[in-house]
């Protein structure tokens, strides 16, 4: 086997950023920085990979004890159980503040690392979204199985679907994580604000409660960015209305759009930013 | 190849409090650290297969001009131009994580140098062994001794696949064997036409490696020569 390949070089200026040709040649980073973090999530613990399923259980049991018994509210768009249609919007959610929060605190994290070595920064973000699909993926297979156990009949040809509803929810998080990733490079408030902010859009969002229960003035809550994502998982899921083809489209584009925007602010001002530590 | 065009690097003004949002939205500016420029107007030429040797006294701008090199800062102004494969030694160990062991370490720091996974299998018996940790590899780096933490840093930098060598100070690392360990590997670098750059206090190791010299003082190139010059000159520097 031969691997010699001297073709490398860079030509370094005050506006040049890292490529998407170099974060391809990188792509084994971002492998190894998943497989880092997860093994070392659960290494010496007692329960070792168990927590990986035991901790989304126990989220979802949580959430489930607060809102699904002691406040009890019942949706008029939904036939399911109400304690269904509170999880499948919670996994999505526990999908997007996960990813924000990894993606966000991806330069914070290795400060020491981003000073001696170079690498393409996005690999750290992406790995860290990576993280959260992961953890998505389990908690989607718990979800399925209360869904199957409340007599919830979920076809196999709806798993592509869920995963999109997924990846979109994930793609925005991605989006906003990067953003916040240099800000709070920048600004060290955010870590303050961070916290509210994210409590403040998880009542905006769909979770805890339906579009059928929003009254009619408090409508524009729904150009909440994850609103169609939620809307589709509920429906593919549960049954219910589904969301109309242009709030979906909305939702598509606006995933993309915040994707784009992160990429282009991450890669522009990370260098920046770092000069500033 | 190693270009440098007039490359200037000045870090931005400081706040004691740091960046905050107060500080950035007030309207009287702060008592702020003027801006400081580490690096001034510095441009020199590096072809292949020479030795590079840089020499300066603390807050010269070595550091500095190591971290643009390995793209860790970008320059405030001219560009720098590198064909090759770069790697940077020592500072791989920045990436290990404590938890994980040997081994895995090994993964982890190769990917950060851009080596896929079979690239590293390929090479890991030849780094174990360079390292002399071959009983090690399954225990978790944070048992490991920092003599044998470096150790194993430099062994995977010094076995990546790469035509332009890095040295920041790191040959002071380890015990008197596995120093002449390094430095046989790096002659053996040399001999096959790799390009080296190496940043040391050490003169006679300067010496000894390179054949040519660059003197900082203040952030500006001072000489550029001939090694048993520059050296001549870096001494002369330091009477005064």
């Amino acid at each position: 086997m031969t691997i010699s390949r001297h073709s490398g070089g860079f030509i370094s200026t005050a506006v040049s950023r890292a490529t998407l040709a170099e974060l391809w040649q990188f792509r084994f980073l971002v492998g190894q920085l998943v497989w880092r973090d997860l093994t070392v999530r659960y290494r010496q613990t007692s329960l070792g990979w168990l927590w990986a399923l035991a901790n989304p259980a126990l989220h979802l049991a949580m959430y489930w004890g607060v809102f699904g018994i002691m406040v009890r509210v019942s949706p008029p768009d939904y036939q399911a159980p109400y304690a269904l249609v509170l999880l499948s919007g919670l996994v999505l959610w526990m999908l997007f503040a996960a990813t924000v929060q990894a993606v966000s605190d991806s330069l914070l994290n290795n400060l020491l690392l981003l000073k001696k070595v170079w690498f393409p920064r996005i690999a750290l973000t992406l790995a860290g979204a990576a993280v959260g699909m992961v953890d998505f993926v389990l908690m989607l297979i718990l979800l399925i199985s209360l869904c199957l156990l409340g007599g919830q009949p979920v076809r196999l040809t709806a798993l592509p679907l869920l995963l999109l509803c997924g990846g979109l929810t994930a793609l925005t998080g991605w989006g906003l994580g990067s953003l916040l990733a240099i800000a709070r490079l920048r600004f060290r408030d955010i870590r303050h604000l961070f916290p509210l902010l994210l409590q403040a859009l998880f009542y905006a969002s769909p979770v805890v409660w339906t579009p059928g229960l929003l009254p009619a003035r408090w409508q524009s809550l729904l150009l909440n960015p994850l609103a169609p994502e939620i809307g589709l998982f509920r429906h593919i899921l549960l049954g219910g209305p589904c969301p109309s083809v242009a709030s979906l489209l909305a939702g598509v584009a606006g995933a993309l759009l915040t994707a784009v925007i992160g990429y282009t602010c991450f890669t522009h001002y990370e260098s920046r930013a770092m000069d500033h530590e | 190849m190693i270009t440098f065009s007039h490359v200037t690097k000045r870090y931005p003004a400081q706040t004691l409090s740091g960046e905050t949002l107060r500080t950035a939205l007030a309207f009287r500016r702060p008592a702020q650290r003027p801006p400081f420029t580490a690096l001034e107007d510095v441009s020199f030429h590096l072809r292949a297969g020479e030795s590079l040797g840089i020499l300066g006294r603390n807050g010269a701008g070595k550091s500095t001009l190591l971290k643009l090199l390995t793209r860790v800062t970008r320059p405030t102004a001219g560009h720098i131009r590198v064909h090759g494969r770069m790697s940077s030694l020592l500072e791989v160990g920045a990436g290990f994580h404590h938890d994980l062991s040997g081994r895995e370490n090994i993964f982890l720091a190769g990917a950060m140098l851009g080596m896929s996974p079979r690239q590293v299998r390929y090479r890991l018996d030849d780094i174990i062994t360079f390292a002399g940790l071959e009983n090690d590899m399954n225990l978790p780096v944070r048992t490991y001794s920092s003599g044998m933490f470096l150790r194993l840093a430099f062994s995977v930098g010094v076995h990546l696949d790469s035509n332009i060598l890095v040295i920041d100070e790191a040959l002071a690392v380890g015990d008197q064997l596995f120093r002449q360990r390094c430095m046989e590997r790096i002659h053996h670098f040399r001999e096959q036409g790799g390009t080296l750059v190496l940043v040391s206090h050490d003169a006679s190791q300067v010496a000894a490696t390179c054949t040519r010299g660059l003197v900082l003082s203040r952030g500006k190139l001072q000489f550029d020569g001939n090694i048993q010059d520059a050296l001549h000159h870096y001494h002369s520097q330091e009477d005064i």
